[in-house]
């Protein structure tokens, strides 16, 4: 029996644990194959026109691999952490590939609900075998040891990595960062389904490693950090995502010195929705302190490289010439000199 | 403290008698226009959603009108509506203008909150006072409500063509200028007899379109470019699925009990979507497969541009289509929607559910 599991949107934050779950219990997995231009094709054609670039690419995701599979695995996330939602296209996301893509095989759409007080995990054991002939119990052994294998996951992208290599790791790894030649530091902030397919973000992380940029991401801050300065914001930011990437901006922000930061690169997806908010709220921090150099790249079904590499060069170029002019000329707004 | 509020459809009226019989300052903003569209659009991060676009424009008129003091609504997510409070603040402080908002809202649940927030907004601690205005408040709205709902229903009957559109343009002018509850109800009244005196082409069996989606864009004119006297004056009855009063009592009243109006609602689109996935995706599932089970010719979808929910509910709609054969179109709204190509996109909708329905009334006679 296979399963198939389309490699888009949480994916990157969550794989770990459904492979080893599903393995765990004796299934094959079908991973869709790394996002292409067929895909993204594909996306395109079945999905709403509305939609924003993730949602698009899952939908190509699936629609590569339906035929191969006996089930689809579609999870439908409504909230990675207590008292918080995700995008509400991720809510829906079950009903929106029913209704746009035909012949589709068995789907299992567990609901992943971690919003309230009390979490009902054994219903979503319960719905992630739904289709299944398997065992409760057994269910939830290999529900426990798929936990621990995320968490390992999660400290190798602490440490550094990026997702391709920390997948092929079952235990905890250090990464070498001193191996870099680093000419400095950049934040990159965005949601892991854009930040990690390197097709969609033309190869973004890569890019700016090899100009000898060191990029760190949200995956490489604390949680303390930033839910303390995310606990800054004067309402509570009920978005998982955007409560990571406020925070990790603010924290940015605040101590720049000691984190070596140069540069802070927001990407996102054209007209996505918590990015308006979560970007232009980070936006208008760091221009009224006028410390930091900000630019906001947005991608979208265009494939062209030449326009991003552009931009990205400019901004580096734009970094370079700050530090050598000892950081007293402004990227923004009037000349702060004082010489 | 001079108080003033976005505008969304009727709401300005309910808190015109709220605030007045309070005692408080109040500072009605003129009626959404292109400047308040394009103050908003030159202010508002890009890809935000129309509606808060809008509010920075009604905002900024009102101030100049001499407000100094907002009140919003807030939420709790997962729609982006739980942040246009904290966002306009921080729009309006780039621009220069240190406002004060108020948001109602329990922040966390905290429901003492709440009540020290309305209470700072009314200036009063008499919550007995409070509460019988809001009521008052509450009443006045839904009269509208039914007003509106009154003169749609004849506009798509009425024998001389435009009669209602000069009662309705009669109407809205004169709430703005009379002062209290008492003058409104005459107001409403005065109107209602009016409404009355229309004369109806009782042959004229006109087809019925519902209107769904976005609260914002169904209920707020102005962004909607007037779709439902567009399609009335196309002689067609619309039926729009959410109105501020109804709106209020299910929000206000209901769910706080764990109780819900729309129970019906919820069974009729329990096949496509059976949760709240944020905004009015729920809703707007609920009435289309409402609305075809009820016999309607069409189905319209309003949503403003990027709107997560409606986005998601969009992508369902197909299937609800397909099932009933009932068309359903969307329309995007936004700064940049043109008229004309609205306008001739409405006339080919109407034209082909004409003649759809002409079509099976020949085959099943």
């Amino acid at each position: 029996m296979k399963i198939g599991i389309p490699r888009a949107l949480l994916y990157y934050y969550y794989f770990p644990l459904w492979k080893t779950f599903y393995e765990e219990l004796g299934y094959e997995i079908i991973l869709s194959p790394k996002t292409n231009k067929n895909i993204l094709d594909l996306g395109v054609k079945t999905c709403v026109d509305e939609a924003c670039l993730p949602i698009k690419v899952f939908h190509g995701h699936v629609e590569s691999i339906k035929n191969k599979v006996d089930f689809l695995f579609i999870p439908r996330n409504t909230s990675l952490n207590y008292g918080e939602f995700t995008c509400p296209k991720l809510c829906g996301l079950p009903e929106m590939i029913k209704n746009s893509i035909a012949e589709l095989p068995l789907i299992i759409k567990p609901d992943f609900n971690l919003h309230n007080r009390r979490i009902n995990l054994d219903k979503t054991i319960r719905d992630m075998i739904e289709h299944l002939e398997v065992d409760f119990k057994h269910a939830q052994d290999a529900y426990s040891k798929g936990i621990k294998r995320l968490e390992v996951y999660r400290k190798n992208l602490f440490n550094g990595m990026f997702p391709d290599d920390a997948l092929k790791i079952t235990r905890e790894n250090f990464m070498n960062v001193s191996s870099y030649k680093e000419k400095g530091r950049l934040l990159i902030l965005s949601h892991p389904y854009n930040l990690y397919d390197t097709f969609i973000n033309m190869n973004l992380l890569k890019k700016l490693r090899e100009m000898g940029y060191l990029t760190i991401t949200v995956d490489n801050i604390s949680e303390e950090k930033i839910n303390y300065y995310a606990g800054k914001l004067p309402k509570k930011m009920f978005w998982t995502f955007g409560r990571q990437l406020i925070g990790s901006g603010l924290y940015v922000i605040e101590e720049k010195e000691a984190l070596g930061i140069d540069g802070v690169i927001f990407l996102s997806s054209f007209a996505c929705g918590l990015d308006s908010i979560i970007a232009d709220y980070i936006e208008r921090h760091i221009k009224r302190q006028r410390i930091l150099p900000f630019i906001q790249l947005t991608i979208d079904e265009q494939t062209g490289e030449a326009g991003i590499d552009t931009r990205i060069e400019a901004f580096i170029e734009m970094i370079e010439r700050r530090k050598a002019n000892d950081s007293n000329l402004s990227s923004y707004g009037e000349c702060i000199h004082r010489s | 403290m001079i108080v003033t509020f976005p505008h969304m459809g009727n709401v300005y009226i309910g808190a015109k008698v709220l605030m007045e019989g309070l005692g408080v300052d109040i500072v009605v903003p003129p009626i959404s226009t292109d400047r308040a569209l394009e103050i908003g659009s030159a202010y508002a991060p890009e890809f935000i959603c129309a509606p808060l676009k809008i509010n920075i424009g009604n905002y900024i008129e009102s101030i100049e009108k001499g407000a100094d003091t907002i009140l919003i609504t807030g939420s709790d997510g997962p729609c982006r509506f739980g942040f246009y409070g904290i966002m306009e603040k921080e729009i309006l402080k780039d621009m220069g203008y240190d406002i004060e908002f108020i948001i109602f809202e329990a922040p966390e649940g905290d429901v003492k909150e709440l009540i020290r927030r309305i209470q700072k907004a009314t200036q009063t601690k008499n919550i007995g006072k409070i509460a019988k205005q809001i009521i008052k408040a509450q009443r006045i709205i839904i009269e509208t409500d039914a007003l509106d709902r009154r003169m749609l229903n004849i506009e798509a009957r009425e024998m001389e063509k435009g009669s209602i559109r000069k009662i309705r343009k009669n109407f809205k002018n004169q709430t703005r200028n009379v002062k209290g509850e008492k003058e409104l109800k005459e107001l409403i009244s005065h109107t209602s007899n009016k409404l009355d005196k229309v004369i109806i082409n009782k042959l004229h069996k006109p087809l019925k379109i519902g209107l769904i989606g976005e609260i914002y864009t169904l209920i707020e004119p102005y962004i909607n470019l007037y779709v439902e006297e567009k399609l009335a004056r196309l002689g067609v009855e619309v039926d729009r699925s959410l109105y501020v009063g109804d709106w209020l009592s299910e929000h206000l009243l209901y769910r706080p009990m764990g109780l819900t109006k729309e129970f019906k609602i919820r069974k009729a689109g329990k096949q496509y979507l059976d949760r709240c996935i944020g905004g009015h995706a729920w809703e707007t599932i609920g009435y289309a497969a409402h609305y075809c089970q009820s016999g309607y010719d069409g189905i319209i979808q309003l949503l403003p541009f990027g709107c997560m929910p409606e986005i998601v509910a969009e992508s369902i709609l197909p299937s609800i289509q397909k099932d009933y054969n009932v068309p359903i179109m969307t329309l995007v709204l936004d700064e940049l929607t043109g008229e004309t190509g609205y306008q001739t996109r409405l006339e080919a909708f109407v034209d082909m559910i004409q003649r759809k329905k002409e079509r099976r009334e020949r085959y099943n006679a």
